[in-house]
């Protein structure tokens, strides 16, 4: 694969609420904000084609980029929308110009957790009507069930995802864009209620609103329109089987496939990058994602976070997908935080990273995984 | 835009029978049947598809992210997928988003594939949710909209305009009924035209029952391929030779004023046959997959995509030049009128095209050779997907 | 198909297939006109719960007509009534609404040739997830302004479009806009459309009386074809829907800042 350049990046902040906004505001922050970065017009010499990321039952509108196409510039021109974990929209946009069926694409994502009464009940919705859904069902559920099976098989426990939700709220804080968001004590973390046991609610990230955009473009391109660009060198994705529990839930068989496959076409390995960005919607995944792809084994789980194993890798330095995103962004808001590494502007900041890989996932208990490397030039 | 790295083809095609009855299977189940016939046709295997691209607009059957519940019937464990939805154009754009697949030179075997189970949600319902809630679904009537036939009536005269229109209509089931797949095939013929366009009760202005499509349960898939990889597949694979996208803003006002917005059809006609060198389109293409929710539009969009300004197009109907065996067929499978399981409809448009170009359409074969097919998508708040197959593998 | 299955026998079965909990409050008649062969008429008078078959159409609430070749394979469900009212094999006279409802008044016509008939499971239920939906800056403006009567538009500083309803951008210019001015109230109609056909509500099932009437209004100060989307006022006659015809707002007596503010247009009449 043809590596392609990310010219521009842009977010909205991350809230539990923005009640005061509609989604084409939301998404308009993001759109003017990467038009003055990169001065693109819309336009066959600007940005060709736009990819939107949203979920019509999220948005509770059908076609739900319909409200979207005249902050996105796709009036009488093209646009389409990946309605599926945002990541997938990096994906889509390398096969769009490693084609040639365009130069310079724009990526923009949004959605409102908060819109709909409950967000479990948005993914209720996934299951098939007739044995998942009645059983009660949705993707929180699920990740208890396969929560409890990683706590019992690693012998981990509170102690262990107190930590991790610790260190992430306390790196998330420092970044303004995530206003809601405060450091918590372990005990506080431990006290907090079961949402489905054996997840707490600190232990699940905040319910969110916000957007996400890109400007990506072929390596000629972006060097024309931006001094710096941040490498996409591989993407890659899987599909697991559906029914949770065909199988052994704590084998992620589609996250070791997606990041291998992103890693083959980055033409790299896993432990020559530098760091590492996984979408955690719950704090048992981050460790699970670990034991997957051969951080550590399944017994020294506890011992490699409690002893700072986490900042030794360059793991999830942002805080990851605990201090908040929307369900369907995860993803791309991680490779905000990588692109921010990768250029020195982190808060989080560590010495000189050149190459990062972000994973996010979709489904209940990781079913559908997705992968991404970037890297910079020197 | 840059040259394209490397040609793709249709190669296989699969469908299950169009109907608003298929209570015996869940969706999973209507969609494998779609997925065997493309693999019989093809002689592949699920081994030989690299990624699943799936669509439909979800907001019909209330399923969130249904291609993870679609996994028992896709096929799609262990392999990549991407989901795209637009709408009515939703097929349409996932055979584009194959086609750049395949084209990028990261997958070799795509399998696209569009479904909608509309029995089992509630499709007025659904598309009134389409208007923003704060505005438009108090005054939305569902997808019903009688304005182009008061200003085909205005234009031509009442007589012509309706006489049109339900010819049309009865063309199309024509064509239906030579089509085992379509949904609807009524056995209309020209003696009922008196009859059915002053009786079948009346929807929208003079929108009646009749003209309108039917909503229908099914799924369709899409089989594409490299260059290499479609000669060994198929004998005559259809070339994907160029496609174009055009949305429009959320409000359709700017289509109902005294003057008329140029619609996005012509715009993607404009771009899309400039680019190819297509100067006669009525004269170049063999045979035309158009997107027709109702057979008002049919007419008149028939002008809006050959880039007609006078009555040329009416006069395509009266002449019977759209029949199957006429000088250029227009949807030979009987069109959006006959079936239209949503999310899979504007890729049928694409799939019969190719099979026409395969020559594998069966009974409703168009007779001449066909080299050239343009197939349309619609959807949204009047967007269009445009695109162009060949017979010849492309050289550019 | 049972050959020896006649129009008759199915009539006649309407008694023995009442489904009692659904009919036991419902009062109606529905009128069967068949022909052909095997045809006649009757009429199937439903009285809380009972079930009286009559000769001939005694003044039933709804007449149900086509050929007794298609009233068979009708109650086997082998014939779309859909399909079959748009080619014109069924016709339907009187209150159309008790013809559809009475689709649940009876039990499916079950052949008896002693098979077991294979039990698909079917779920019904209604899925529905509580919305709160933002109006946003924009929006917020506009629909406030509409309890005080006034309609604002925004400007595109570009093409000078007046944008109503209001969006954050100019669509064709890719800007923002920003500038509001007030439009209307008053207007010209530019196409209107007469529904005669109304979906039943997906939550409520109720049914909006038609007809009425759908509109495009090119309010004043707005440059065509930014039209403005509303409904007329339904008693409006026909004819009267000239193109260019001049319609003010009818306000709502309490406005609570949401689209319906405006009950609706009506003509402007010297």
């Amino acid at each position: 694969m043809e590596k392609i350049g990310i010219c521009a990046f842009s977010q909205t902040s991350v809230e539990s609420d923005k009640w005061y906004q509609r989604f084409q505001e939301m998404a308009f922050e993001v759109v003017k904000d990467l038009l003055e970065q990169t001065s693109l017009d819309f336009s066959d010499s600007g940005i060709e084609m736009t990819i939107s990321v949203s979920d019509d039952v999220f948005d509770a509108r059908t076609i739900s980029d319909n409200a979207m196409t005249d902050v996105l510039g796709a009036h009488y021109r093209c646009e389409e929308k990946v309605a599926q974990e945002g990541l997938q929209a990096i994906y889509y946009a390398c096969s769009v110009i490693n084609s040639g069926i365009a130069d310079v694409v724009m990526v923009v994502g949004h959605c409102k957790e908060s819109q709909a009464k409950s967000r479990n009940m948005v993914t209720h919705m996934a299951f098939d009507p007739f044995y998942a859904r009645p059983v009660g069902l949705d993707f929180q559920i699920a990740a208890a069930l396969q929560a409890q099976t990683f706590l019992d098989r690693a012998n981990i426990g509170e102690d262990e995802l107190a930590q991790i939700v610790v260190r992430a709220r306390e790196r998330g804080s420092k970044n303004v864009l995530y206003p809601n968001l405060t450091p918590v004590s372990v005990e506080e973390v431990i006290a907090s209620k079961y949402l489905a046991k054996p997840i707490r609610e600190l232990h699940a990230y905040p319910v969110s609103d916000g957007a996400v955009g890109f400007i990506l473009a072929s390596e000629k391109k972006a060097k024309e329109i931006c001094k710096d660009p941040v490498w996409v060198t591989g993407v890659g994705c899987s599909m697991d089987t559906y029914f949770p529990g065909n199988g052994d839930l704590i084998n992620l068989g589609s996250l070791k496939k997606a990041v291998s496959r992103t890693l083959d076409r980055a033409n790299t390995s896993l432990d020559s990058i530098d760091i590492y960005e996984f979408s955690d919607q719950y704090a048992y995944q981050l460790p699970l994602y670990l034991t997957n792809l051969g951080f550590c084994n399944l017994e020294d789980v506890s011992s490699f976070i409690k002893n700072g194993g986490l900042d030794e890798k360059n793991i999830n330095l942002s805080g990851g997908m605990l201090i908040g995103a929307p369900l369907i962004l995860g993803g791309l808001f991680r490779v905000v935080e990588a692109i921010k590494q990768l250029k020195g502007i982190s808060e989080n900041q560590i010495q000189d990273p050149k190459t990062a890989i972000v994973q996010s996932s979709m489904g209940p208990a990781a079913q559908f995984n997705s992968a991404v490397v970037l890297s910079r030039d020197n | 835009m840059r040259d394209r790295k490397r040609e793709v083809a249709i190669v296989g095609v699969g469908q299950t029978k169009y109907s608003s009855h298929r209570e015996d299977v869940n969706q999973p189940e209507m969609i494998s049947e779609a997925i065997f016939e493309a693999l019989e046709q093809t002689s592949l295997t699920m081994d030989d598809i690299d990624c699943i691209v799936h669509g439909n607009m979800e907001l019909f059957e209330m399923i969130y992210q249904p291609d993870l519940w679609h996994t028992i019937g896709t096929g799609a464990s262990g392999k990549e997928c991407l989901r795209l939805t637009t709408g009515g154009t939703t097929g349409a754009t996932l055979v584009c988003a194959a086609d750049a697949l395949v084209a990028s030179g990261m997958h070799d075997i795509v399998m696209a594939i569009g479904f909608e189970k509309l029995q089992e949600g509630h499709t007025t319902g659904g598309i009134t949710n389409m208007a923003d809630p704060l505005w438009g679904r108090k005054l939305q009537s569902g997808a019903l909209v009688g304005i182009t036939a008061t200003q085909m009536i205005e234009e031509f005269g009442e007589e012509r305009a309706k006489k049109a229109s339900i010819d049309y209509r009865i063309i199309m089931d024509m064509h239906a009924m030579k089509n085992p797949k379509a949904h609807r095939r009524l056995g209309l013929n020209f003696d009922m035209a008196e009859d059915l366009m002053n009786n079948s009760p009346q929807l929208v202005g003079e929108l009646r029952m009749i003209h309108m499509c039917s909503q229908s349960d099914g799924a369709c898939v899409v089989i594409l391929a490299s260059e290499d990889k479609a000669k060994e597949i198929c004998d005559r694979p259809a070339w994907i030779l160029d496609h174009v996208t055009v949305h429009r803003e959320e409000h359709m006002g700017t289509l109902f004023g005294f003057k008329k917005e140029k619609l996005t059809h012509r715009h993607a006609a404009e771009v899309l046959f400039k680019r190819n060198n297509i100067n006669d389109p009525v004269n170049e293409f063999d045979v035309f997959e158009m997107y027709d929710p109702s057979s008002w539009w049919g007419v008149d969009w028939l002008r809006e995509f050959l880039l007609f300004d006078g009555d040329e197009h009416l006069k395509l109907v009266e002449n019977r030049e759209i029949l199957i065996d006429g000088k250029f067929p227009v949807n030979p499978s009987g069109g959006v009128i006959a079936s239209n399981p949503i999310g899979a409809t504007a890729m049928v448009r694409f799939a019969e095209a190719a099979l026409q170009i395969m020559g594998k359409a069966g009974e409703h074969q168009v007779k001449k050779e066909v080299n050239k097919a343009l197939a349309s998508g619609f959807g949204g708040t009047f967007w269009t997907v445009l695109g162009i197959l060949t017979a010849d593998k492309p050289e550019r | 198909m049972d050959k020896n299955l006649t129009v008759k026998d199915i009539i006649l079965s309407f008694k023995n297939r009442a489904n009692e909990h659904i009919i036991k409050d419902v009062v109606c008649s529905l009128g069967y006109d068949i022909s052909g062969e095997m045809g006649g008429k009757w009429t199937v008078k439903i009285d809380k719960g009972k079930v009286i078959i009559e000769d001939g159409l005694n003044d039933p609430d709804v007449v149900i007509s086509m050929n007794d070749e298609d009233f068979i394979s009708f109650t086997l469900g082998k014939l779309d009534p859909v399909n079959a009212i748009s080619a014109g094999r069924l016709k339907i006279t009187g209150d159309a609404q008790i013809a559809q409802q009475s689709a649940k008044f009876f039990k499916k016509y079950q052949i008896d040739n002693g098979e077991e008939r294979e039990e698909l499971v079917r779920l019904r239920k209604i899925l529905s997830i509580p919305q709160r939906f933002s109006t946003g800056e924009v929006m917020g403006f506009f629909l406030n302004n509409l309890k005080k009567k006034k309609i604002m538009a925004n400007k595109c500083p570009k093409c000078g479009r007046m944008q109503c309803p209001p969006r954050e951008v100019c669509a064709i210019c890719k800007v923002e806009a920003s500038e509001w001015v007030e439009v209307g109230p008053e207007g010209r109609l530019t196409v209107a459309d007469i529904v005669f056909y109304a979906s039943p509500d997906p939550l409520t099932g109720e049914i909006r009386k038609t007809p009425y009437i759908t509109a495009y209004i090119l309010l004043d100060g707005c440059e065509d074809p930014d039209t403005f989307w509303h409904e007329i006022d339904p008693d409006t006659p026909h004819e009267k829907l000239k193109r260019g015809v001049r319609v003010r707002p009818v306000w709502n007596e309490k406005r609570t800042g949401a689209i319906t503010d405006i009950k609706y247009f009506e003509l402007v009449e010297d």
